[in-house]
């Protein structure tokens, strides 16, 4: 093994080792659920530590959901830890109710914190989310979703009445009628 | 008579269709037609706002080919009925005299002519509306399911309403 060889080696050694001594953030703003007006939305703020050492000092603060366009039913769009073991995860939840349908533009919420205990820099990150979130009108959302039940009942009944109707007339010639003939009683 | 005569002429007629026959034709037709209506409707959601021209123009044409399916039907199914029946008529009663029994049977020829053409009329609205709300569906879920709303709905009422006309055409029924 030559000395150059020998000497990369130990600076990639060095080079991960103060790499992966800090800790390394994801942070991930969550709408599962399809928007609609007037139903609850819960939008979850998940952070993941995917480093090796603990982060400390977590904070963000949402405002995207605090506008009048917007109900606010429970949790916080805010959120503060002390700190964040490494390979695990925290979240915050909010649960909201959209007032009126239409596209509102969702932002990259932005999380301090820091990497290491003895870091004084803070460190950001921020959200990984959809650039807007649609919501859609209550009307929009039963048509789209229902069975149509009646409306399939209705359709039915109105095709078998278009052949019903003229099968009542022919049975009605076949009962009181033979031949062509009124039939005597 | 003379009066009565006139009014079944047509129905003994095979060739002219009466336009009593024609109304009673284009109000089944025009039903017939409405049903996919109500379906793209009220199911499909295409607005009526929106696509009134095409819902207008669409259901204007298949009732109008229907006619000719509901004729052609009702031409073959008449002249079975009939060629079943006319030797039916049998004078029974011998106190009237030859010109007497003559004008009853000619009443009764008339009748027996009313009902078989009826029978026929209604006989054949049945089948066709029948055989064009089934086509209709099986193009618009099964044939031309992939294709946009609004074409599906222009594309399988008028093909239905031709396949029907078409169906009609043939003598077998």
């Amino acid at each position: 093994m030559s000395y150059k060889t020998v000497f990369s080696l130990f600076l990639i050694l060095c080079v991960s080792i103060a790499y992966c001594g800090k800790a390394e953030l994801l942070f991930h703003k969550k709408i599962v659920d399809s928007p609609v007006v007037g139903k609850e939305l819960p939008v979850q703020f998940v952070i993941y530590n995917v480093g090796s050492e603990p982060a400390y000092e977590l904070e963000f603060d949402d405002k995207d959901f605090l506008t009048s366009d917007f109900e606010f039913v429970s949790g916080s769009s805010a959120g503060k830890w002390e700190s964040l073991a490494p390979q695990s995860h925290v979240s915050q939840n909010i649960t909201i109710i959209p007032k009126k349908a239409g596209i509102y533009t969702l932002t990259s919420t932005v999380l301090n914190y820091l990497s290491s205990q003895h870091e004084k820099e803070v460190s950001i990150t921020t959200a990984a989310s959809y650039s807007g979130m649609y919501v859609e009108s209550l009307q929009d959302y039963d048509k789209r979703t229902s069975l149509h039940v009646k409306e399939w009942t209705l359709f039915v009944l109105f095709s078998l009445a278009s052949v019903a109707f003229p099968f009542s007339i022919w049975a009605y010639y076949k009962v009181n009628y033979e031949h062509g003939i009124k039939k005597e009683k | 008579m003379v009066e009565l005569d006139d009014e079944f002429s047509a129905f003994r007629n095979e060739n002219i269709v009466s336009n009593e026959q024609r109304v009673v034709y284009f109000i089944n037709s025009f039903i017939a037609a409405l049903v996919p209506v109500y379906l793209y409707h009220a199911i499909f959601s295409m607005s009526f706002d929106s696509y009134m021209i095409v819902y207008g123009s669409v259901t204007l044409f298949a009732a109008i080919v229907l006619t000719f399916a509901y004729n052609n039907v009702y031409r073959v199914k008449r002249l079975k009925l009939s060629a079943t029946r006319e030797h039916m008529l049998i004078p029974k009663t011998k106190q009237t005299n030859g010109l007497d029994r003559k004008k009853v049977l000619a009443a009764k020829r008339e009748s027996q002519a009313v009902v078989t053409s009826h029978e026929a009329t209604a006989l054949s609205i049945m089948y066709n509306n029948a055989v064009f709300l089934v086509s209709m569906l099986a193009f618009s879920f099964i044939i031309f399911k992939n294709v946009p709303l609004v074409y599906n709905y222009i594309v399988s009422v008028s093909l239905a309403a031709g396949f029907t006309t078409f169906l009609s055409t043939s003598s077998k029924h």
